[in-house]
C-alpha cells in the first residue's frame, strides 16, 4: 500500500514539469549563484572585484615611489594616483584642511572608491621603527561601508612596505647595530654596502613587477594579524613595519562639513535595512500577485472582464496595490530598523529620499512580479518561479551579501537587477550621503533607471495578459 | 420582430485551433422567456455563452441584443443589460456576502445611492440575510451559488446567461435557486441556462434548445420537441406471474417475467391489452407505465453515445 502511494506521488512529481524543475533545478541554480559569490566560482580569484584605492603620495621619497608601484602591480587592486601638490607636514596631514586629502575622503565617502591611502611625509625615515613612531606614517581612509577593504589594505601596506624597501630597513637595522655595538671595521662596512646594493636592485625590480606580489601571498600573517585586532576610528598598528592610521572616510568628510546631515552609523544596520526590505517585499508581492492567477483559476477574472473592467484596468489595480503593499511593508521595516537597531532615518531629506526609493523600488518590484504572474500559468508555476528568481535577484543585487564582495562579472551582471539599482539608491540615502550633492540629487540615476525598468515590465506584463482577453 | 427579441444568435461559427467548437449555432429568446441550452459534453454550449458575453470572438455569425450587435469585448451599451452567472463559483472566498455585493455591483455599474438597497434585497433574495457579514469561505455550495448568482443579477440585467447554475448543489438549494430564477421570470428578465438537470429544465424552462457538436439540433418548447421525436406515446410495462415464453403482439420481451409496449391512450389500450394478457393465460401482477421524458428526447437527438472523449 505504502508503496503503490509512493508510486503514485512519483508519478505525479514526474508529469509535473514545473514541480520537477523547482525539486531538483533550483537547488543546483541557487547552489551555482551562492558558489560563484562565497566560492568565487572556482577560479581562485581571478574574476574577483578590483578594489579602487586613491593613492596619495606626500613623502615624494624612493620607498614611496616604490610603495606605490608595488600597490599598482596587486592584482586585486586598482590604484589611481592622486597628484599631491603641497607637501603637508605629516603632523598637519590629519587634522589640516588638506584639500587632496579631503577630496580622497568625499570619493570615498562617495563610494567612488574603496579606500584612499595617503603616504605621508617622513614615510621612509619612519620605515623600520615597527610602529614606534608618535607620527602616522601612512594614512588609510577606509569605507566603513566595506570594512573588508580597510583589513586587507592594512595587511597589504604592511607587506609592501616590507618587501618594496629591504635596503632601507637593513639601513635602518645597521644603525641600531652601530648604535649598540660601536661602530663597523672596514670589511663589515664593504660587506653591508655590496648587501645594499643588492637589496635595493631587488627591492626596485620587485616594485617594477619583475616578481608578482599577489596579496594572497603577501598578506596573510598581516592580514591575520590585523583582523583579530578591533578597528576603530584612530587604530595604531604597533606591530607593523609603518605605522598606519585608518579614519572613517565619513567621520573625516562630516568633521569638515558641519551644515550638513549628521548622519553617524557606521555599521551594517542601513546595508541590511535596505537589502532585506526590498528582498521581502518582492517575496510578498509574489504572495499577492497569485491573487491575479487565482482570478482566472476561479472564474472571477472571466466574470470581472466581462462588465465594465479591461485587461488594463485589472493589471493597473492590481499593481497599485502591490506598489501601496511595498511601500507600507518598506515603511514599517525602516521604522523598525531605527526603533530597535537606531537606522538614522529622522532627518528631511533622508526620509525623503527613503520614500522616494521604498516608492520606485515598490513600483518596480510590482511591476517584476506581475510580469511573473502574467507569464507563468498557474499558480504553482509562480510559486515555484518567483521563488527562484526572487532568491537569485536578492543574492545578484546584493540583497544577502555586499556586491563588492563578488566578482566583476556578477557585479556587471547584477546591474540588469532592478534590486540592485535599488540597494545603491538606498546605500545613498542612509549611507553615503555625499556632501557635494544632496541625497535626491544624488539617488537620481537609480531611480531613473528603476523607472525604465518598471516601465518596461509592466509593458510586458500588459503583452502577456492579453491572453486573458477577447480572442 | 426578430431583431426587437432580447436575444437573438445567428450562425455562430467559432473554431480554436483547428477544432471547432460552434459550427453555426442558432437561436433566439423571447421577452420573459426561460430557455434551457442542452447538449452532451463538448457540444458548445460554455463557447456559446462566452460569445454572447463578447468574450470570444467569432469566426462568423453574430448575436444581437435587442437589436444591436455585441461585439468582441463587449458593448458598452449592452452590459447593463446583460447579466453573466458563470460556472465557477466566482466571487471573493475570503470576502463577506455584503462585501460581494457591494464589489460585483460597482463593478457592474450599480450607482451608490442605489447600491444599499440592491444589496438589502439580494441579501434577502438569496435567503443570506443573517450571514451577510460571515466570510464567503465559510458558506456551503449552496449558499455560495445562490450568492454567484446574486453577484451576476444585482445590476439588473434583461438578459441573463447561467452556465450550469444548480451544478454540485443538494435538493433544497437547487429548488431554492430554481425560485430566484423564476422570480426573476416574472419581472420580466429573459433567461438563458445550460444544465445537465434534465428533468428539472423540463418543468422549469419555456422552451429548450438542444445542441451537439457546436449546432442547434432542436428547438422548441418540450411538447413540441416530444413530437417531433419519441412522441407521446406511453410505455408500459408488465411484470408477469410465468415465464415468458409467447407473448401478444407489439410486445417486447423486456426480462424473462416482465415485457413492455407502447400505446397511444391509456383509457382506451390498457384494458383491451390487460384482456389480451389475460387471454394468452398470462397472470399481469404489477404494471407500471413511463411518461415520455425530455431525457428521452435528448437521447433520441443526441444518440447514446459517450462523450468524453
Amino acid at each position: 500500500m505504502i508503496l503503490a502511494l509512493i508510486k503514485a506521488q512519483c508519478i505525479s512529481l514526474f508529469r509535473d514539469r514545473m514541480a520537477m524543475l523547482m525539486s531538483f533545478a533550483l537547488p543546483c541554480v541557487m547552489f551555482t549563484v551562492f558558489a560563484i559569490i562565497f566560492g568565487n566560482g572556482g577560479s581562485g580569484g581571478d574574476g574577483s572585484s578590483k578594489l579602487k584605492v586613491i593613492v596619495l603620495d606626500q613623502d615624494s621619497t624612493r620607498s614611496s615611489e616604490r610603495l606605490v608601484d608595488s600597490l599598482r602591480k596587486m592584482g586585486n587592486l586598482e590604484v589611481i594616483v592622486q597628484n599631491e601638490t603641497h607637501n603637508v607636514p605629516a603632523s598637519e596631514a590629519n587634522n589640516g584642511p588638506d584639500d587632496s586629502r579631503m577630496k580622497a575622503a568625499t570619493a570615498v565617502r562617495g563610494g567612488k572608491a574603496s579606500a584612499a591611502v595617503i603616504l605621508q611625509k617622513g614615510l621612509e625615515k619612519s620605515m623600520g621603527e615597527f610602529g614606534q613612531s608618535d607620527r602616522a606614517a601612512i594614512e588609510l581612509i577606509y569605507d566603513p561601508a566595506n570594512p573588508l577593504a580597510e583589513q586587507m589594505l592594512s595587511g597589504v601596506l604592511q607587506a609592501s612596505a616590507f618587501t618594496s624597501s629591504p635596503d632601507v630597513l637593513m639601513e635602518k637595522g645597521l644603525e641600531q647595530f652601530r648604535s649598540l655595538g660601536g661602530p663597523f671595521s672596514p670589511l663589515q662596512e664593504t660587506a653591508t654596502v655590496a648587501l645594499k646594493a643588492m637589496l635595493g636592485n631587488q627591492s626596485n625590480s620587485t616594485a617594477s613587477g619583475s616578481s608578482t606580489t599577489p596579496s594572497s601571498t603577501v598578506a596573510p600573517s598581516d592580514e591575520n594579524e590585523t583582523a583579530t585586532e578591533p578597528v576603530s576610528n584612530s587604530f595604531s598598528m604597533a606591530n607593523g613595519i609603518v605605522r598606519i592610521e585608518s579614519h572613517s572616510a565619513r567621520d573625516i568628510v562630516q568633521s569638515a562639513d558641519t551644515g550638513r546631515l549628521q548622519i553617524t552609523p557606521s555599521n551594517m544596520i542601513s546595508y541590511y535595512a535596505a537589502g532585506i526590505s526590498v528582498m521581502f517585499v518582492m517575496f510578498s508581492m509574489s504572495g499577492a500577485a497569485s491573487s491575479l492567477l487565482e482570478h482566472e483559476e476561479r472564474g472571477t477574472l472571466e466574470r470581472l472582464l466581462s462588465g465594465r473592467m479591461t485587461i488594463a484596468h485589472l493589471l493597473v489595480s492590481h499593481w497599485i496595490f502591490y506598489v501601496a503593499l511595498g511601500v507600507v511593508q518598506m515603511g514599517l521595516m525602516f521604522l523598525f530598523a531605527s526603533a530597535v537597531f537606531g537606522l538614522d532615518l529622522w532627518h528631511l531629506e533622508t526620509l525623503i529620499g527613503a520614500g522616494v526609493m521604498a516608492l520606485v523600488s515598490s513600483m518596480a518590484s510590482a511591476a517584476f512580479i506581475m510580469m511573473v504572474a502574467t507569464l507563468v500559468k498557474s499558480r504553482k508555476q509562480l510559486e515555484g518561479l518567483s521563488s527562484l528568481v526572487i532568491l537569485s535577484m536578492s543574492a545578484i543585487g546584493g540583497s544577502m551579501m555586499p556586491r563588492f564582495m563578488m566578482p566583476t562579472f556578477l557585479v556587471k551582471l547584477s546591474s540588469v537587477t532592478f534590486n540592485a539599482w535599488s540597494m545603491d539608491g538606498f546605500l545613498k540615502v542612509f549611507w553615503y550621503n555625499t556632501p557635494d550633492q544632496s541625497i535626491l540629487a544624488s539617488i537620481v540615476p537609480e531611480v531613473s533607471v528603476i523607472l525604465t525598468m518598471s516601465a518596461l515590465f509592466l509593458t510586458i506584463s500588459f503583452k502577456a495578459a492579453q491572453r486573458w482577453a477577447v480572442r | 420582430m426578430l431583431t426587437c427579441q432580447p436575444l437573438v444568435v445567428e450562425n455562430l461559427v467559432r473554431q480554436f485551433s483547428g477544432h471547432t467548437a460552434l459550427n453555426g449555432a442558432s437561436f433566439s429568446l423571447g421577452k420573459g422567456e426561460f430557455l434551457a441550452l442542452l447538449g452532451p459534453n463538448g457540444a458548445g454550449k460554455t463557447t456559446l455563452i462566452r460569445s454572447v458575453a463578447g468574450r470570444l470572438r467569432p469566426n462568423s455569425g453574430q448575436v444581437l441584443i435587442h437589436g444591436q450587435p455585441q461585439k468582441p469585448g463587449g458593448n458598452p451599451e449592452l452590459l447593463r443589460r446583460l447579466g453573466i452567472i458563470p460556472q465557477n463559483i466566482a466571487i471573493y472566498d475570503n470576502l463577506t456576502a455584503r462585501e460581494n455585493l457591494s464589489l460585483f455591483g460597482r463593478l457592474f455599474g450599480v450607482s451608490s445611492s442605489d447600491l444599499p438597497s440592491r444589496i438589502t434585497e439580494a441579501l434577502e433574495w438569496t435567503g443570506l440575510n443573517d450571514r451577510s457579514n460571515e466570510p464567503v469561505s465559510r458558506f456551503s455550495g449552496g449558499m455560495q451559488r445562490r450568492l454567484n448568482i446574486a453577484c451576476g443579477v444585482l445590476h439588473r440585467p434583461d438578459v441573463i446567461l447561467l452556465d450550469e447554475p444548480t451544478v454540485g448543489v443538494d435538493p433544497q438549494s437547487r429548488q431554492r435557486i430554481w425560485e430566484m430564477l423564476k422570480q426573476l421570470q416574472g419581472q420580466g428578465v429573459s433567461i438563458v441556462l445550460t444544465t445537465h438537470q434534465l428533468d428539472e429544465a423540463q418543468q422549469i424552462c419555456d422552451r429548450i434548445v438542444i445542441m451537439d457538436a457546436g449546432r442547434t439540433i432542436a428547438s422548441g418548447t418540450f411538447e413540441q420537441l416530444l413530437d417531433a421525436s419519441v412522441g407521446r406515446r406511453r410505455r408500459v410495462v408488465f411484470t408477469l406471474a410465468q415465464t415468458i415464453t409467447i407473448l401478444p403482439d407489439g410486445c417486447e420481451p423486456r426480462d424473462d417475467k416482465s415485457t413492455t409496449f407502447f400505446v397511444e391512450n391509456i383509457t382506451h389500450d390498457l384494458p383491451s391489452r390487460l384482456q389480451q394478457f389475460t387471454a394468452a393465460g398470462l397472470d399481469v401482477v404489477d404494471l407500471s407505465i413511463e411518461v415520455p421524458t425530455l431525457q428521452a428526447v435528448f437521447l433520441h437527438y443526441t444518440g447514446r453515445d459517450l462523450r468524453e472523449s
